[in-house]
């Protein structure tokens, strides 16, 4: 199948003015400024399938929003080729611009003194939606995310979690092909993170349109994503699945308990390394294809009142994977 | 035609939004219009002093100046209407990165950032400055020919694209420096100069209006057409020119700028 997405040696070169510091470096920097540039994605390669849901991880500064802006037609590549839709983004054709969305938790695109009603109409206009789908997909969406409610108040008046509620309305009323999350979850409460996770789960499922989503929430790309693609420093570090990504680059797991009686350091060491003791919560961490072998040792053994299995921290992962990338190089 | 129709269309939905959210501010309202009134009557007072101290300025009586001065503020307040508040909001846009949701609209994006506000306050200013326009063609006995009219309102709309591309451009060096706060500021600066006839300025500074900022003949060459006075036909050449000129330059450095825009992290 053709990729609805292709990229290759993507390229993205930002400039900026090195400045000196305190005030006579404010003052020399009026008369001569040093011009430095830097490699905010430094040549990646992949291709998405239609009705892939893709996660778009790697830490502050890694690229993620730098190549979602490339793929939206917002920046410009410095090099490289880019394709989304069969189009060249950077060109902002209006039949492209119609097939896709991009949703930032960061920047909205919502009239604040207005209710959001006013934005869909607006949309409707820009998009050009027939009235029949406008209506259909309006009563669709507010009925999924359940906002019916709120269509007729002011923005400004909203909680964070009901504006990106309307937020993700507005982007999708077009129905898109394509759509480009930023972060859609930053900043909200547990409720509204599942409220707009399963709503995604749903629309990707249902509509099979395809989806990259970047966030710092793994919970996020946990439940969402059937391929996360790692970046790190303008990097592809690591294109798979979740699953594999813990079983390639991650050799144990924490078992967390809490028991009735008191075990020993020394006892807990059998089972494991790293223990931790606090009161009678226990932690230890064991390898990771025993990890069900001990959990029934130590259910035997003592008793259990409450047993949690944490995987390792993805963020540490992707710390680890890049520190043991920079060695090899 | 059918791009026409979708880009009124459009501009219908953005007014409509505009004048919703405005009318929910009314003491913001109120007091932008107050605003403006005083200024407009502070320029009237001043013409009076003037003209109590001098026959002439140029080759205007008080009457023509006062309806060149109509003038003036008519495009001004049309300006302010249609542009102040776009013009406002570019540093948010450039600066910012407030442009990136824009540049995945399938609209013009010059379009877009250019209309995308509207400002009723200043289109309630716009009253003013249309009465003393038509008490001063009642009093100057201005016969309103329908040829003089037409080339009036073509000349004005000449005006008006140049103060709209001009004012565009001047906004447009925020894509190369960066950062500079109310840069709008600086093209109404110099917009003000106009509010005196143009016969005053002499030297580098009418060449400077000329051929660097030219707008010396914005208000001129209009008000010419409605008095049926004989223009020089390099004047009429020149505005025309100057509004083609402009346009045509704001376009390019807009496409130019946008490939420059770096978006914020």
């Amino acid at each position: 199948m053709k990729p609805i997405i292709h990229l290759e040696n993507l390229r993205k070169q930002y400039s900026y003015y090195k400045k000196q510091p305190g005030l006579w470096g404010s003052i020399k920097g009026l008369f001569h400024r040093e011009e430095l540039f830097v490699d905010a994605v430094k040549g990646i390669n992949f291709d998405i399938q239609p009705g892939e849901f893709v996660g778009f991880v790697g830490p502050n500064g890694a690229g993620k929003t730098t190549t979602l802006k490339m793929l939206s037609g917002i920046l410009y590549p410095t090099s490289g080729d880019v394709d989304v839709l069969g189009y060249k983004p950077f060109e902002r054709k209006t039949a492209f611009q119609k097939q896709f969305a991009l949703v930032m938790g960061q920047k909205n695109q919502l009239w604040w003194d207005l209710p959001p009603i006013e934005s869909f109409l607006l949309n409707k206009a820009i998009y050009e939606i027939p009235d029949e789908l406008f209506k259909k997909n309006l009563e669709e969406l507010s009925e999924l995310l359940d906002i019916k409610d709120i269509l007729n108040v002011q923005v400004r008046k909203l909680s964070l979690g009901q504006r990106m509620k309307c937020e993700l309305v507005a982007a999708l009323l077009h129905s898109p092909k394509v759509l480009f999350l930023d972060e859609p979850t930053i900043g909200l409460d547990v409720v509204s993170q599942n409220a707009i996770r399963e709503f995604l789960k749903k629309y990707n499922q249902e509509k099979g349109a395809t989806i990259i989503l970047t966030s710092h929430y793994m919970q996020d790309i946990r439940r969402l994503c059937n391929r996360v693609i790692i970046i790190h420093h303008g990097e592809l570090l690591y294109d798979g699945t979740y699953d594999a990504l813990h079983t390639k680059y991650s050799d144990s797991k924490t078992l967390e308990f809490t028991a009735v009686e008191e075990i020993s350091e020394s006892e807990l060491l059998k089972f494991g390394t790293e223990i931790k003791i606090k009161n009678k919560t226990y932690s230890i961490e064991v390898p990771r294809e025993k990890t069900a072998e001990i959990t029934g040792k130590l259910l035997e053994k003592y008793t259990v009142d409450d047993i949690v299995i944490h995987e390792r921290d993805i963020e540490e992962i992707i710390g680890e994977i890049f520190i043991s990338k920079k060695m090899r190089d | 035609m059918k791009i026409l129709v979708r880009y009124i269309k459009l501009y219908i939905h953005f007014v409509s939004n505009c004048i919703t959210r405005e009318l929910i501010f009314r003491t913001h309202l109120i007091l932008s219009f107050c605003a403006r009134l005083m200024l407009f009557g502070l320029y009237i007072m001043m013409y009076d002093v003037i003209y109590k101290n001098a026959a002439a300025i140029g080759s205007l009586n008080y009457d023509q100046a006062l309806l060149y001065l109509s003038i003036f503020f008519l495009v001004d307040t049309i300006g302010f209407t249609f542009f102040i508040k776009n013009f406002s909001t570019f540093p948010e846009y450039i600066s910012e990165g407030k442009l990136d949701i824009v540049l995945t609209k399938p609209v013009d994006s010059q379009f877009f950032v250019s209309v995308r506000y509207f400002s009723l306050t200043s289109l309630f200013s716009m009253l003013p400055p249309l009465g003393l326009f038509i008490r001063q063609v009642d009093r100057l006995h201005i016969a309103l020919d329908p040829y003089n009219v037409f080339l009036f309102g073509l000349f004005l709309v000449c005006a008006l694209i140049v103060y709209y591309s001009i004012w565009f451009i001047t906004n447009l060096i925020l894509f190369w420096v960066n950062r500079i706060d109310a840069l709008h500021e600086f093209f109404v600066t110099i917009w003000r100069f106009m509010q005196f006839p143009p016969d005053i300025f002499q030297n580098v500074i009418r060449l400077f209006f000329l051929f660097i900022v030219p707008i010396l003949l914005t208000i001129e060459v209009p008000m010419q057409a409605l008095m049926g006075s004989t223009i020089k036909i390099s004047h009429i050449l020149f505005l025309v020119g100057a509004s083609v000129l402009s346009l045509l330059i704001s376009r390019i450095l807009w496409k130019m700028g946008l490939r420059r825009y770096q978006s914020t992290g």
